[in-house]
């Protein structure tokens, strides 16, 4: 057995995964982003960004197609898009004052985060479940503190938190091609 | 260096990708909400600047790490008057001057040559020709999204974005294949 690690053909295949995997959920967190100022100020259609998201939705749900079948793939595309409309709603609800729809999208985003993280956990042995919905807590917790900064106008507060919802999803992503590299035994 | 948050091993492919395509991903994000907060004035305009003068440091670290810190400053200072060029381009669509908007989209023009000047005497891996390209398409890329955000043309707001975006990733990685071919042997 060689002590020299995988051939670079391995460590290559596995750079791309993992390119394709953070790129997918960094325009997730992009666009989420895009999609809070757009309800909150105007500065897109959020009806456009939000069908944009759902590209994405379909991008994540595609990657997990090749290793987990069309089913798996299907169900985290749609739960990534109910997420997409609840972030949605949720931001209107702010917006507008709403605080009781506010608390209603609250608890169902975090419901989503629990179908996900019981969905990855069934798919694959490694993702353990708990770890995954700590995981998606944090990205959660992060895109809610970010609409509240973003309609205070809170700029240092928005790059912080942006900066660390660019880091959690990364996070997340390492997690899920560590996961998937296993599986293909990179 | 720190790459936020994490050291990069100048020899670890995945984690100089990683790095490189942070900081670009960072720069397409940060400029967007400058556009926001010249545009719409959703944002302390400051703070977005100085959130930007970070990711010239983040984006000349990296370069450090292979050339010295001299070459690294020198990157900085080249990548932080693209900014402004760029901060200035935002603020000539506003006030509709096109005489202005002109004299920057030249003075960027001028800014991406330069940039691909340096960057291709440090690496044969980079040519200049392509590098240049590759900056004058995210010129072109920003610029679009500049104008369609004005002319609130929502959808062609959303494709120029997403153009930006692979460019980004596309310059980021041919940063690395350039890198990683001058320094894995």
């Amino acid at each position: 057995m060689s002590t020299q690690g995988p051939p670079s053909y391995y460590r290559l295949n596995q750079m791309a995964l993992s390119n394709s995997v953070r790129t997918a959920w960094a325009e997730f967190a992009s666009w989420t982003f895009i999609l809070l100022y757009a309800i909150l100020f105007g500065t897109h259609d959020p009806v456009l960004v939000e069908q944009r998201l759902h590209v994405t939705a379909d991008t994540i749900g595609a990657l997990f197609v090749q290793f987990f079948g069309g089913d798996a793939g299907e169900k985290l595309s749609t739960l990534l898009k109910e997420t997409v409309s609840g972030i949605a709603r949720m931001a209107e609800a702010y917006r507008d004052n709403n605080a009781s729809e506010v608390l209603a999208q609250h608890e169902a985003l975090y419901r989503q985060a629990d179908e996900m993280a019981a969905l990855f956990s069934q798919l694959s042995r490694y993702w353990d479940a708990g770890e995954m919905q700590a995981m998606l807590y944090e990205i959660f917790s992060d895109i809610e503190k970010l609409l509240v900064s973003i309609a205070a106008q809170d700029s240092e507060q928005v790059i912080q938190l942006y900066d660390e919802l660019i880091g959690q999803v990364y996070k997340l992503s390492e997690e899920l091609v560590s996961g998937l590299a296993q599986k293909l035994q990179f | 260096m720190s790459v936020n948050g994490g050291s990069v091993n100048p020899l670890s492919q995945a984690a100089l990708s990683n790095a490189l395509r942070r900081v670009w991903v960072d720069y397409v994000s940060w400029m967007t909400a400058l556009i926001y907060t010249i545009m719409f004035d959703t944002h302390d305009e400051d703070a977005i600047e100085v959130r930007l003068r970070q990711n010239a440091e983040d984006y000349a670290g990296i370069f450090a790490q292979f050339y010295g810190d001299a070459v690294g400053e020198k990157l900085r200072a080249l990548f932080v008057q693209f900014q402004e060029e760029m901060a200035f381009l935002i603020q000539e669509y506003k006030a509709n001057d096109i005489t202005a908007i002109s004299d920057h989209r030249q003075a960027l023009y001028a800014l991406g040559k330069e940039l691909g000047r340096v960057l291709s005497q440090l690496n044969p891996y980079w040519d200049k020709a392509s590098l240049e390209v590759g900056l004058y398409e995210i010129i072109n890329q920003f610029e679009d999204e500049i104008v369609h955000i004005i002319k609130q043309e929502f959808e062609q707001s959303i494709q120029a974005y997403d153009r930006l975006l692979a460019q980004a990733y596309q310059t980021a990685d041919e940063m690395t294949y350039g890198l990683q071919r001058q320094f894995s042997s």
